[in-house]
């Protein structure tokens, strides 16, 4: 038995969505890129808690981007989900798919 | 100011979030609220205005607990950790050394040179403390460590070793207080200890 926990629902939105947006994954795209697929709510606090974590676990890396006047002069942090997010995300959403398999909904 | 010439976000929710955000992630978190914050009040101040000082109250309990785990808690607990071992280590030392024996003890005493032996062991102890203090905090705390933190993590906990060490020093006459001292820190430095402990196996489970 694997000893790394699975990902928590949160988690592995913050994960999906940082896979999808590529290039573009900032704290701001990342949250209305969950907000629209999943309809929920994000706070941005939650959201960076979440990636905090997530780093800490090196499932994502981060670098500084750029800074625009609309953010006031304030740089963005790219996100970048690394190969062993990858691999935790798919180990998480093939446990899940185990669990629901054969589950009448 | 007026509603028509206002761009910025309400200030007070942008201070609250700038004093409870992580360092290393305060331009990003307050750079994408504003961002957010001018596309929202081309619509509506008003529902401008609401829509960040939701988000500030709603993540302040998340960013503080973020904050206390990424920034504060090392630090704390490095100098927590350190002046303890310092005391002990001081403790140490002067029971099993220098008062094994009362002939030691009164060659010390009798030492022309007290003040300049006395001041070379505190300073000595102070700077051993410091030292090991920063290696357990560096070891305990790996995952974070930084330049921004390695000053606080040194000379922090070596000014305060050299603190309480003095302050220590003063108490060594009277036995009772001192021995009721020494069980107090032993016990505070093992629960500080296995806490450092669990941190380490939390972190290494999580790599």
């Amino acid at each position: 038995m694997s000893k790394t926990r699975n990902l928590g629902e949160f988690e592995l939105l913050v994960l999906a969505a940082t896979i999808r947006l590529g290039d573009n994954a900032y704290g701001a795209t990342i949250r209305a890129e969950i907000e629209s697929r999943a309809d929920r709510a994000v706070t941005v606090g939650a959201l960076y808690a979440t990636l905090a974590r997530l780093e800490d676990k090196q499932y994502v890396s981060s670098r500084t981007g750029e800074a625009t006047p609309q953010r006031g002069g304030r740089a963005k942090r790219y996100f970048e989900v690394t190969a062993l997010g990858r691999t935790q995300l798919d180990k998480s959403v093939t446990a899940m798919n185990r669990m629901l398999d054969g589950v009448a909904l | 100011m007026s509603r028509s010439d206002r761009h910025a976000p309400p200030p007070l929710a942008m201070r609250l979030l700038e004093w409870v955000t992580p360092q290393p992630l305060r331009a990003a978190i307050l750079g994408d609220l504003a961002e957010e914050f001018a596309s929202r009040q081309q619509q509506s101040f008003h529902a401008a205005d609401r829509w960040y000082w939701r988000q500030a109250l709603r993540s302040l309990t998340a960013l503080t607990l973020l904050r206390i785990r990424t920034q504060s808690m090392p630090v704390v607990l490095s100098v927590i950790v350190t002046t303890l071992l310092g005391v002990l280590v001081a403790t140490a030392w002067d029971v099993l050394v220098a008062r094994q024996s009362a002939a030691a003890l009164a060659a010390i005493d009798s030492a022309p040179n007290l003040v300049v032996i006395r001041t070379l062991y505190f300073v000595l102890m102070a700077t051993g403390a410091g030292l090991i203090g920063a290696l357990t905090a560096r070891w305990v705390f790996r995952r974070h460590w930084s330049f921004h933190r390695n000053g606080l993590v040194f000379l922090g906990p070596l000014m305060l070793a050299l603190v309480v060490l003095a302050w220590v020093a003063t108490l060594t006459h009277q036995l009772i207080g001192y021995a009721i001292l020494k069980t107090t820190l032993v016990l505070l430095a093992m629960v500080i200890c296995a806490y450092g402990v669990t941190q380490r196996r939390r972190f290494r489970s999580r790599a």
